[in-house]
Order: structure tokens, then sequence, then C-alpha cells
């Protein structure tokens, strides 16, 4: 049966994805150095900055599902874009949690409103909003019409939080680039960022299954009513 | 290893069980969506197969084989 | 749950998040726009902010640290070019603290020219390394007292002036 293929290719995937994040936190952990001005601590980069990374690529595939919806009024593409907010939220709240362990012993504090850590809370409550407008409309239609236009009107903040460091003063570092990190330390990185890739995009299916067989039910239970 | 050590465990701990969990969410949902289809597959066929035209009528009054399934 | 509740729920929902947004939208447009003053804009308009809760970001400056644990107080000079101001906190510093180090702090500026600070945060930059041969990596909650005595060594960290932005 078709589905149980894909069901059987997407647990491959998900053990590939597995494999891969147990080989990122070893490296990240033991193999990775500490870093000569924070210690030890510093080593949160390699789980916070892929998990930022995820949440903002999340909400890119978002944007774009919702523009192909109000194009083509696709209703998959309308189930790809549901899955990835739901996604996107769940990375999104680890990136400020795990923002906020990292904060404490290097900045000093939990939390403080500056603009990096404002417009990302802000882009968390927007996308917790999107959903809330999917409860609200019944008609599978007009549910998929209004969300693609939160899905894209949202994403006006995602490249305001990526600029937020350049554009005003942050307590929050600018962004690490190739050369300010070093390459020993690039690495694991680069490991992590392809890890939770991976553990996307085998979200991302099984999120899709859901949606599917959610779909699939309320045009069934539809017309037997 | 210094004092980091309680935020590390934090780190990566929650990062971990979240995915995890997350994950394990996911089908657990699927799981549940697929057998509202099945049962709803089920009462349907069942009540089309024995009278013909009768679909959409509701639940059938036969016997059910697994009535506690049975909506 | 009743297609009306669900309509209910959801609705809340959204007025919720509408209003929270809104909540942090015109919160962070007054007062996080400008998130910290540099110490001449903060001299520039002494009247203006004395009294306020303002933040104040610079550099620690160099010879400028005096942390009395005991108290506790904590003084130190923020500076940035050609002006500092003086800073006075009970809070006790940070393991990153130090000086040469960005900082931003929190508090009011009085009418006799010290900062009185009730938070204390720590900027880093964005270059990681790992520690020369000859050093051992850097230790949390090492206390500031300490560091003093075996020499406050300022280079090997990668400190960050917060590069005031576009206004």
């Amino acid at each position: 049966m078709e589905r149980e293929t894909r069901d059987r290719r997407h647990r491959w995937l998900g053990l590939a994805a597995l494999a891969a994040v147990v080989v990122g936190t070893v490296w990240a952990l033991f193999v990775a150095p500490p870093d000569a001005a924070q210690g030890e601590v510093q080593r949160l980069m390699y789980v916070h900055v892929p998990t930022a990374w995820i949440g903002m690529l999340s909400f890119f595939v978002v944007f774009v599902m919702s523009i192909l919806y109000l194009v083509q009024r696709d209703p998959r593409w309308d189930m790809i874009a549901h899955s990835g907010v739901e996604i996107g939220v769940v990375f999104t709240a680890l990136t400020l949690a795990l923002g906020s362990l990292w904060a404490k012993p290097t900045w000093g504090i939990w939390w403080t409103w500056d603009p990096r850590l404002t417009t990302t809370a802000i882009m968390l409550i927007i996308y917790v909003g999107y959903l809330a407008v999917r409860g609200f409309a019944q008609d599978p239609e007009k549910r998929a019409r209004w969300s693609a236009v939160v899905g894209i009107v949202a994403f006006v903040d995602v490249p305001i939080v990526y600029l937020s460091v350049t554009w005003w003063r942050t307590l929050h570092q600018p962004p690490s680039t190739a050369r300010s990190i070093a390459p020993e330390m690039l690495w694991p990185l680069f490991l992590n960022l392809a890890a939770f890739t991976l553990v996307y995009l085998y979200l991302m299916l099984r999120r899709y299954r859901l949606a599917e067989a959610e779909r699939q039910l309320e045009e069934e239970t539809a017309i037997g009513r | 290893m210094d004092g980091s050590l309680p935020y590390l465990a934090a780190g990566f701990g929650l990062t971990w069980i979240v995915m995890v969990l997350y994950a394990w969410r996911l089908e657990a949902r699927i799981g549940r969506v697929r057998d509202g289809l099945r049962r709803h597959d089920e009462s349907t066929s069942r009540v089309e197969a024995p009278g013909g035209r009768t679909a959409g009528a509701g639940p059938p009054d036969e016997p059910d084989h697994r009535p506690e399934e049975a909506r | 749950m009743t297609q009306g509740k669900r309509r209910m729920w959801a609705g809340l929902g959204l007025a919720a998040v509408v209003g929270a947004i809104l909540y942090l939208a015109v919160g962070s447009l007054e007062n996080n726009m400008v998130y910290f003053l540099t110490p001449a804009e903060l001299q520039a308009r002494a009247a203006e902010v004395e009294g306020q809760p303002v933040r104040l970001g610079g550099m620690v400056q160099t010879g400028s640290v005096d942390w009395k644990p005991e108290e506790p107080l904590l003084r130190f000079s923020v500076g940035d070019g050609d002006s500092a101001v003086k800073v006075r906190t009970t809070s006790a510093p940070p393991s990153m603290f130090q000086e040469g180090q960005g900082v931003v702090v929190e508090g009011r500026y009085g009418s006799d020219g010290v900062f009185r600070a009730d938070r204390l945060m720590v900027k880093h930059s964005n270059e990681y390394k790992p520690p020369e041969d000859s050093e051992m990596p850097a230790e949390m909650y090492e206390s500031i007292s300490e560091k003093s005595e075996k020499g406050s060594g300022s280079g090997s960290e990668g400190s960050t002036g917060p590069s005031p932005g576009s206004p």
C-alpha cells in the first residue's frame, strides 16, 4: 500500500535525523573546544543557532506556500503552510528558551526587551495567532484563504528579527560569520545545522501526513452529514 | 567542568525532549485521525452494503461487530 | 467541543494575540527602538532623562573597576569615545564582566553625574574561538576579586563595543 511505503520511508529519514542529531550533540559537548571568553557554556550555540534557523526556515516555507495557495487554490499548499507554522512555533519557542539559558550565565540576565528579543517574541505570538485564525474559520476554503493572508503578512517580521541586530542597538550580538568563528567550532555548528534541517524535514513530512488524514476525515464526515 | 553544567544540561536536554516529544505526539495524532477514518469507512460501508441506497442515514441499527468502536 | 464554543475560544485567543502584539509593538517602539544611550548622549540629554529609568551602554573603562563584595558595591565607568559616565550598583558583576568589556546598565542618572544601576548586563561579541594553549578556558562565576588578584588581563577576551546603530 502506498501510504505504508511512505510511512516506512519517513521512518528511515527519522532514524537518519536522529543519528545526525546524536553525532551533533556529542561533537558539540565533547569534541568541540570551549570558548576563550565564555568557557563551556558557549556550547549552547550548537543548539540555539540551529533552532533559530529552523524557526525562520519554517516561516519562510509558510510564506511561499501561502502565496502559492492564493495563486493556485490547491489545498495541499495550505496543508504544508499549516504544518510549517506549527513546527516553526515549536522551534521558535525553543530558541527563546535556549537563548534565555545562554543569556543568564553570559549576559547576567534571563531576559531583556532588546530589539532582537522583542521582535522574536512578537514573531512567536504572530504565528500562534495564525493557528488561532485556523480555529476560528469553519469552512475549509475560507480557513485556507485567511490563513494564507496571515502567513504572508506575518512574514514581514521575520527579516526584521534577522536584521534587528544590525539596524538597532541591541544587547544581542550581531550574527556570527564564518570568519568570526574558529574552524573547530564552525564544523560542529554546520553539522548541527544540517542535522536539525533533517529533523525539520522529517517533522514536516509527518505533520503533512497528519494534515492529509485530517482533511480526509473532514471531507468524509462533511459528506455524511 | 565549570558552573556551565546546569545550563548545558538544561539546554541540550530541553532541545532533545521537545523534539522527541513533538515527534512522538505527531505519531499519536496521526494514529488517532486514521482510526477515526477507518471507523468512518466501516460505518458507511456497512450502511451501503446490505440495503443499497441507505447511505447518509446515520449509524446502522444492525448488530455491530465492534460495538465499542461504533462512534 | 461544540462549534460555537470552539469559535468563542478561537475568537478569545485571537483577541488576546492581537492585544499582545499591539502591546509589545507600541511598548517596544517607545522604549526599545533606542535600547540604550551612549555616555555622550546621556550627558547631552541629562536634564531630560535625570531620574528617569534609562539604559546606558558602553565599555567598562580600564582601571575604573572597584568591587567591594562585602558591601556589596560595584563602581566603574562606562565609556565610549571621549565621554565616560560613573556607574554605581549593588548587583554582583556577572562572570564575563571585566575591564574593556561592553556592558549595558539599567537604572537612573542622578544630578550628581553618577548612574545608579539596578541591572548590569554584559554584551559579548560574535567571535568564538578556543582558548590559547597557555590560557585556561574562562571559568564561570569567577569572582571579580580573584580576577584582579591574578592581574586583570583583558586583551584576549573578545570584547565588543556596543556599536551605536543608525538612530
